[in-house]
């Protein structure tokens, strides 16, 4: 565009000097080395980044909270005049889905009672009680090497580390840090992703491991796993973080060395999450007391 | 002439707009678009604004909110740390020499100099990304991050030429 009203004012002076110069060029210099610093402290996960991180995430999460809401009810109204056009077919979709849902809610019920029954006669260990605290996707993660979402829910609404984060659709990543009023959920397409899942039909166990592309693979599967497409993975539970069971995904692609699952999670249709409190305490989990904030913010064990 | 403090107070707000302006496009940057595959390719325009503002009023984005902006980023989009500040001071760094060569030519040289630029700057990103990350990375969103970040250049020079020329009209109403 145009260049000559670049031209600084007058009232601000240029810097000419040669020390100035000097001066900055060493600030420079100095900076770049901070970086480099900060570099070294990430990747060694020292807790003051993480919790200089988590304030970030509190000062902005209220600011896109506010910004996104706009912006998800344009796509909101897009999608619903999409959606208008095809209304009869997705009716009549629907009435016959209900019908067969309705087949499938008396089988529920059925197994639920029959399990009851079985596992008193087993004197099985109840249930823990799972709590779920719904929060709003407030922002995406930017840029290309990272897949994260932050939601605007935190240590105050019960949120705790190592969590799962639910869609309707199923798994869609774990509670990674925990500020007060945010949370950052590292999905499971994340490079830094583990999830211990099995395959449904044949309970082998695999994990499930991210590298930033849409699907995620399946690594450490035993070398006698037959493994098939359109095979369900859900999660395993182990490490006792995540429920067991959960709907992760399916298989779509199979190679000798490159397993792939694709979600079942929407990701451009995911406006809430659901973060599941399992009320046990895993590995990766402290019991979110205010007296013991510094050790779930390091996460350590108990 | 001395200022009054309400004058320097002023004079402080106006050399921090660039700087807070910046921030805010860096979070709104951040607000989920819902649209298909978005999040990956949102151009990167921390880098747009650390390359105007060095070409344009270096005076107004010193290395230290160049770092400022760069460690935001970071934190707020939940990047590696400290990664971004780097490139950003490298970028920085390798316009500071070439002000005068953007400011005297066209448009569409500058844009093609912000490219070249933008170029190496995601070749070092995916490069330190996956040194941390110690594996191989796929360079495709990358390459698809560069291509929107080149895409945005325009508009948002356009909107910080904008908040430019209003800082120098209403500075030469205030100003003595």
């Amino acid at each position: 565009m145009e260049t000559g009203v670049n031209r600084p004012a007058g009232s601000f002076a240029r810097i000419a000097t040669p020390i100035k110069a000097w001066a900055q060029r060493f600030a420079v210099l100095l900076l770049i080395g901070a970086s480099f610093g900060l570099m070294l402290m990430g990747k060694a996960d020292v807790v003051m980044i993480e919790r200089a991180r988590t304030t970030v995430s509190d000062a902005v999460a209220p600011v896109l909270d506010a910004a996104s809401r706009p912006v998800a009810s344009v796509a909101e109204l897009l999608r619903e005049g999409k959606e208008l056009a095809a209304l009869r077919a997705e009716n009549a979709a629907l009435r016959r889905e209900n019908q067969r849902l309705e087949h499938w809610r008396m089988v529920a019920h059925r197994l639920e009672a029959e399990n009851r029954a079985l596992g008193e006669l087993l004197n099985l260990a109840p249930k823990p009680d799972t709590r779920y605290v719904s929060a709003r996707v407030v922002a995406d993660s930017g840029g290309a090497f990272a897949r994260s979402v932050l939601i605007n829910a935190g240590r105050k609404q019960d949120v705790a580390k190592g969590q799962a984060a639910l869609t309707g659709d199923g798994l869609a990543g774990r509670v990674a840090e925990v500020g007060r009023n945010s949370s950052r959920i590292l999905l499971i397409t994340d490079i830094n992703s583990r999830i211990p899942v099995v395959i449904q039909s044949t309970r082998q166990k695999a994990i499930l491991a991210g590298d930033n592309s849409d699907m995620p693979r399946l690594r450490y599967l035993p070398d006698e796993a037959t493994v098939a497409r359109g095979q369900r993975v859900v999660t395993s539970g182990h490490g006792g973080v995540f429920p067991p069971g959960l709907p992760v995904g399916r298989v779509v692609k199979v190679s000798d060395t490159n397993i792939r699952v694709r979600p079942r999670v929407d990701w451009n249709r995911m406006e809430y999450l659901r973060v599941v409190d399992y009320g046990m305490s895993g590995i990766l989990m402290t019991k979110p007391d205010p007296s013991e904030q510094t050790a779930a913010a390091s996460g350590g064990a108990p | 002439m001395k200022l009054t403090i309400w004058q320097r107070l002023d004079l402080v707000a106006r050399q921090m707009v660039p700087f807070v302006a910046t921030l805010l496009l860096v979070m709104l940057a951040l607000v989920p678009l819902r649209l298909p595959n978005a999040a990956p390719v949102v151009p990167w325009f921390a880098l747009i604004a650390v390359f105007y503002w060095t070409v344009y009023r270096a005076d107004l984005m010193p290395p230290v909110a160049v770092f400022g902006v760069g460690v935001f980023h970071d934190f707020a989009a939940a990047t590696n740390v400290g990664v971004g500040a780097l490139l950003l001071l490298l970028v920085h760094l390798a316009v500071m020499p070439q002000r005068r060569f953007f400011m005297s030519r066209s448009f569409a040289m500058t844009w093609i100099g912000f490219a070249v630029i933008a170029a190496g700057a995601m070749l070092l990103l995916w490069m330190l990304n996956a040194l941390l990350e110690g594996t191989l990375l796929s360079p495709e969103p990358a390459a698809f991050q560069f291509l929107t970040t080149v895409a945005a250049y325009p508009p948002t020079a356009w909107l910080f030429t904008r908040l430019q020329r209003w800082l120098l009209r209403t500075s030469r109403q205030a100003g003595p």
